[in-house]
């Protein structure tokens, strides 16, 4: 349970990291956190030959508040989030899901890029940060471009990004208006989530992205009126969840897991239209 | 692909360590086999059990999960640097008055990751104790009497820091 010998590289730039990926080729892999990519190499299901260590990169952490919107490095780490208090009080969404997340001795290194660009199904960032419309800013030799998070994840470990791309920050818009709140189950606390769902509330709708149903977060939106009172949101919940493409596993199979889906979505439901 | 190795210096409870590693090597090895920590436990080497806890600037990590390379510039904490056989720091002393370990494999991350709690939330609710151990797995105890340690662990060290004040 040791991974396979590899070139290690430790860039101080984004520049840097992105000539070392690109000149890697297929046989390089970026390390953010490690928190699911050290494990993979234990056990060399990942076997990459050049590992491009991105921990001293220093463009990659921090996180700024701004007016309109919050911008996290992409090595924010999960607890770093979890603690902040100033994006509890910005975007107080942000801080709830980072706490959902594994265990302390997890969260402390593990970063939201490095788990929005590995996209494990049962992951809270990909859907959070889909349910805030965050966009992702990505650098690779061709320069920088930015893509919304809800077009990122293509599926089960598979995003947009390029070999030879990072993902550096990521910008998500603050709507002050807008009520939000994640609920998910999972058989201990910090476990991967069974299901899990984000809402978002508005004035207008209200939206439920789902994550832990196996594929890439989906969203399901209601209109203000839609989503007035609990039975019709149940029963149109049901209906809609009932549609999506969710796959079981030795947890639960796909029916189970959407009735599950269905209860986290009411859960988080009722706590934003209290 | 030729064996490549790298020497670095590793601050380890204190002091540094000056070690000479292939990159691939996990932090966990090298604390074992490199600086004799035997303190550092491997349970399952994929981030599951937290036996391998130590801390990274004070807040625990799985040694596991990084290589030994990524440590450089940080402070590492194991169970080594708590206390001693006679002179044991509050939470191993609760651990021992509480019946909080059998067969010790889990106890050096229960304790690591217990002492950091402590640090950061001096009274930490039974709740939240259960959460924070939760990423911490022990085939033997049941826990019950895990929490009661860390319970009376709070208790000492809030009566330390009065007889001090
Ligand atoms: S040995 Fe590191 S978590 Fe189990
Ligand atoms: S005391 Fe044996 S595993 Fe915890």
């Amino acid at each position: 349970m040791k991974p396979v010998r590899f070139k290690y590289q430790a860039p101080h730039t984004v520049d840097e990291a992105v000539k070392q990926l690109a000149e890697a080729g297929i046989d390089g892999k970026a390390l953010a956190g490690g928190q699911s990519l050290v494990p993979m190499m234990n056990f060399r299901l990942a076997r990459p030959a050049v590992l491009v260590d991105l921990n001293g990169v220093a463009d990659l952490s921090g996180m700024a508040v701004h007016e309109d919107r919050v911008e996290l490095g992409a090595l924010t780490r999960h607890q770093a989030v979890a603690d902040s208090e100033r994006l509890r009080h910005a975007l107080p969404l942000l801080a709830e899901a980072a706490g959902l997340i594994g265990h302390w001795g997890i969260r402390t290194r593990g970063t939201v890029g490095g788990s929005v660009v590995h996209a494990d199904p049962s992951a809270e960032w990909p859907a959070v940060l889909t349910a805030l419309s965050a966009e992702l800013e990505l650098v690779g030799p061709q320069g920088a471009h930015r893509v919304p998070a809800g077009e990122f994840v293509l599926g089960p470990l598979t995003t947009a990004i390029g070999m030879d791309e990072i993902l550096t920050r990521i910008h998500i818009p603050r709507v002050p208006e807008a009520r939000t709140a994640i609920e998910e189950v999972a058989r201990r606390p910090g476990d991967f989530a069974l299901a899990g769902a984000v809402v978002v509330s508005t004035s207008e709708d209200t939206r439920w992205t789902f994550f832990g149903l196996g594929g890439p977060p989906e969203t399901v939106r209601l209109s203000a009126d839609d989503a007035r009172d609990e039975e019709r949101v149940k029963r149109q919940l049901t209906e809609r969840v009932a549609a999506l493409d969710v796959t079981g596993d030795m947890h639960g199979g796909a029916d189970w897991r959407r009735q599950v889906a269905v209860v986290v979505a009411l859960r988080a439901w009722r706590r934003v239209a209290a | 692909m030729a064996e490549e190795r790298v020497e670095i210096t590793l601050a380890v409870n204190g002091h540094d360590e000056r070690v000479t590693v292939e990159p691939r090597w996990l932090l966990s090895d090298v604390l074992r086999r490199e600086c004799g920590l035997l303190g550092v436990h491997v349970g399952c080497e994929h981030g599951v059990c937290g036996a391998c806890t130590v801390l990274l600037d004070g807040e625990p990590v799985r040694s596991c999960l990084m290589f030994a390379v990524q440590a450089v510039g940080h402070q590492l904490t194991t169970v080594e640097a708590l206390g001693t056989a006679d002179n044991l720091d509050p939470v191993q002393q609760a651990f021992w008055e509480a019946h909080g370990l059998q067969c010790g494999f889990c106890t050096p991350g229960m304790v690591l990751t217990a002492r950091a709690l402590l640090d950061r939330d001096p009274h930490p609710s039974e709740e939240t104790i259960r959460e924070t151990l939760a990423g911490n797995l022990c085939r033997c105890t049941g826990y019950q009497f895990i929490v009661d340690a860390v319970l009376l662990a709070a208790e000492k060290r809030a009566a330390l820091a009065e007889g001090s004040a």
